[in-house]
């Protein structure tokens, strides 16, 4: 029996430079996690593309005087009901992320929302978070499609 | 590899331009990650070869890249509509079984851009 306990491979975080050299970084990290939880190969280029998208917004949006400013991204994998598998991504700017007048939008936010089931974009005093949630995919094979009860 | 960036790959790993000529036509080889890092660097490339050109089209060969985020596609238009003022066309080569040619969907670049499967067909059309 497998532990119904999520598996530490459910979830990575990661804290990045605000730099346009941390994309390559969060891409790298996020093609390798998603190769260990087995996803579709085009399902991956969405998520990493959206991914690559939300991280890239945050980096030209903060503040050039923020010496040190950081990216926080966090993503977990999770099952639906049904066995179907989705990760949500959050992506978060410190107090450096400069609102815009008109929101984020643009080509970027374009590109995440044909990568992603939904987006969901938070802004408080101290920072902007983005919130993406994957399309779902099938359940792996050789596993339980989903129990009519949680044990959590 | 514990430089201040954690050990990202530099701009310069991560895309290379090589330039080539044949027929009399500029021929630009893009491989790598096209990306807010690495971006500049082809701007400038394209941008370049355009002025030089001499009103003889400008291919750019993107079979070879692996990623290719909004904003590269932003540079892409832009240099797209300086070939156009400049009376160089931009010839964009796009391997359609890559990941690249989804992102041009997706923004309807496909309808923008003058894209060819092949440098062949390219610099042929």
């Amino acid at each position: 029996m497998e532990s119904p306990l999520p598996s530490p491979d459910d979830v990575i975080s990661m804290v990045l430079m605000a730099d346009p050299v941390s994309l390559s970084v969060v891409r790298e990290r996020f093609r390798r996690w998603l190769g260990v939880l087995c996803w579709p190969a085009g399902e991956v280029d969405d998520v990493v593309m959206a991914v690559n998208e939300a991280v890239s917004s945050a980096v030209e949006h903060t503040h050039p005087s923020a010496i040190g400013a950081e990216v926080r991204v966090a993503a977990r994998r999770y099952d639906e009901p049904d066995g179907g598998r989705r990760v949500i991504v959050a992506v978060a700017g410190g107090e450096h992320w400069t609102p815009e007048p008109h929101g984020f939008e643009g080509p970027g936010l374009l590109m995440i929302h044909s990568c992603m089931d939904s987006i969901e974009v938070s802004r408080e005093a101290d920072g902007t978070t983005m919130l993406l949630t994957s399309a779902k995919v099938p359940p792996l094979r050789g596993t339980d499609p989903g129990q009519p009860f949680s044990s959590r | 590899m514990n430089g201040p960036f954690g050990g990202a790959p530099s701009a310069e790993q991560l895309m290379t331009i090589e330039r080539d000529d044949r027929d009399g036509c500029l021929i630009l080889v893009v491989q790598g990650e096209v990306d807010l890092s690495t971006g500049g660097r082809l701007m400038e490339a394209g941008s370049a070869a355009l002025q030089e050109s001499a009103h003889r089209p400008v291919v750019l060969d993107l079979t070879g890249v692996d990623f290719l985020s909004s904003s590269g596609l932003g540079l892409l238009v832009a240099l797209h509509d300086d070939g156009r003022e400049l009376g160089a066309p931009l010839r964009v080569v796009v391997d359609p079984t890559r990941p690249v040619i989804r992102p041009i969907r997706t923004m309807g670049l496909d309808e923008v851009l003058s894209l060819f499967r092949t440098v062949d067909e390219a610099l042929a059309a």
